[in-house]
């Protein structure tokens, strides 16, 4: 029985596929426990706990990919169905629909202008700065246009990560901080800036909150993909 | 009455969903647009939805599915992200500070320029 070791049950499907749903189902019931602190998201405690599990057991991120994959498989689907409540609130969309635009509009550009010209005052490197521009929309988006703009689409896709974990744990205290109560103006504010992730959140805050989201992911992913290149290429 | 179909319709449901996707990513292709398949397939479903007026109800069953674990779908990429940490290590701090101050600064102009733009085009009727 030598050949049965740790490492080949690593290189299963089952365990990258336990080890999701079981971590992510753990920290659910750990912030519901806790009564359900906003800090505490599920997305954030599962992630940074199976990574340091992975990084102290020695396992290659290869073998938790075999199973996770299945998950992330699901992304695509589950995108596709933000139609549905998007599709319920298309009548207050319509209503609303030139502030709705514009402000996806100056949120897509105040995303991408201030992370790089934060990043350029704090000394960061031109490829840093050209990675961080796509940062506010979803990863597939984010790579094409950072390798387009001369980018590193690794770190493209850190940053968009973060962005999005930020935006889902910190999204609702600041809104509450800064008084906006419209759930319109709160899924458009989590859409634009979080992509995806920011919407998983505003689905459970509400369904006006996820369907103006959902929008203002969808359009700013268009209005990024199309503007960033043109503006580096103005650049020089 | 119609007789109630044994399956519930949800793999239907998730065969609409996968299609529109497929047709998404066929678009994305043919059309050479830079968005993502899946995003151009909500797009596409949303008008169908709008032309035939009616969710099916199978479609709604498996996006209930789906939209209520939505985030646990992002795992595996924050999972990978974290483990890269070390990879911006020499401009970390730069980086961690840039992604925090524009991620709020992105969501506070977008939520308050709606709702500036809201209140001017609602003065004017």
């Amino acid at each position: 029985m030598t050949g049965i070791t740790s490492s080949t049950l690593t290189d299963s499907i089952p365990f990258g596929l336990a080890l999701t749903l079981g971590a992510f189902a753990l920290a659910r019931r750990f912030q519901q426990r806790l009564g359900g602190h906003a800090l505490l998201q599920p997305v954030l405690l599962a992630s940074v706990g199976i990574a340091v599990s992975l990084h102290l057991g020695k396992v290659p991120i290869e073998h938790y990919r075999k199973g996770a994959d299945f998950i992330h498989l699901l992304l695509g689907p589950a995108t596709v169905s933000l139609a549905i409540p998007l599709y319920r609130q298309i009548g207050r969309v319509r209503e609303s629909l030139l502030p709705v635009l514009g402000s996806i509009l100056a949120g897509s550009v105040v995303a991408a202008g201030s992370a790089v010209g934060i990043a350029r005052l704090l000394g960061a490197s031109r490829l840093t700065l050209l990675s961080m521009a796509p940062k506010s929309v979803s990863t597939p988006i984010a790579i094409g246009v950072s390798q387009s703009i001369g980018g590193d689409p690794g770190r493209s896709v850190l940053c968009v990560v973060f962005t999005g974990i930020l935006g889902a744990v910190t999204g609702a205290g600041f809104f509450r901080l800064l008084r906006i109560r419209d759930p319109r103006a709160v899924g458009i504010g989590m859409g634009v800036s979080a992509h995806g992730i920011g919407t998983s959140r505003a689905v459970q805050l509400g369904e006006t909150e996820g369907a103006f989201s959902s929008l203002a992911m969808g359009l700013t992913g268009l209005v990024t993909a199309i503007l960033i290149p043109l503006f580096v290429a103005w650049l020089g | 009455m119609k007789a109630a179909r044994p399956d519930g319709g949800v793999l239907e449901g998730m065969a609409m969903l996968v299609g529109f996707q497929l047709v998404g990513e066929l678009s994305a292709r043919v059309l050479h647009l830079p968005v993502p398949a899946a995003v151009i397939g909500m797009f596409l479903l949303l008008l169908w939805l709008l032309f035939t007026k009616r969710i099916p109800p199978g479609l709604q069953l498996a996006s209930n599915g789906l939209l209520d674990n939505l985030a646990l779908l992002f795992v595996p990429a924050g999972v990978a992200a974290f483990l890269d940490i070390g990879s911006i290590s020499d401009e970390l701090l730069a980086i961690t500070i840039a992604v925090v101050a524009s991620t709020w600064l992105a969501m506070g102009s977008s939520a308050g320029s709606f709702l500036g733009l809201e209140r001017l085009t609602r003065r004017r009727p």
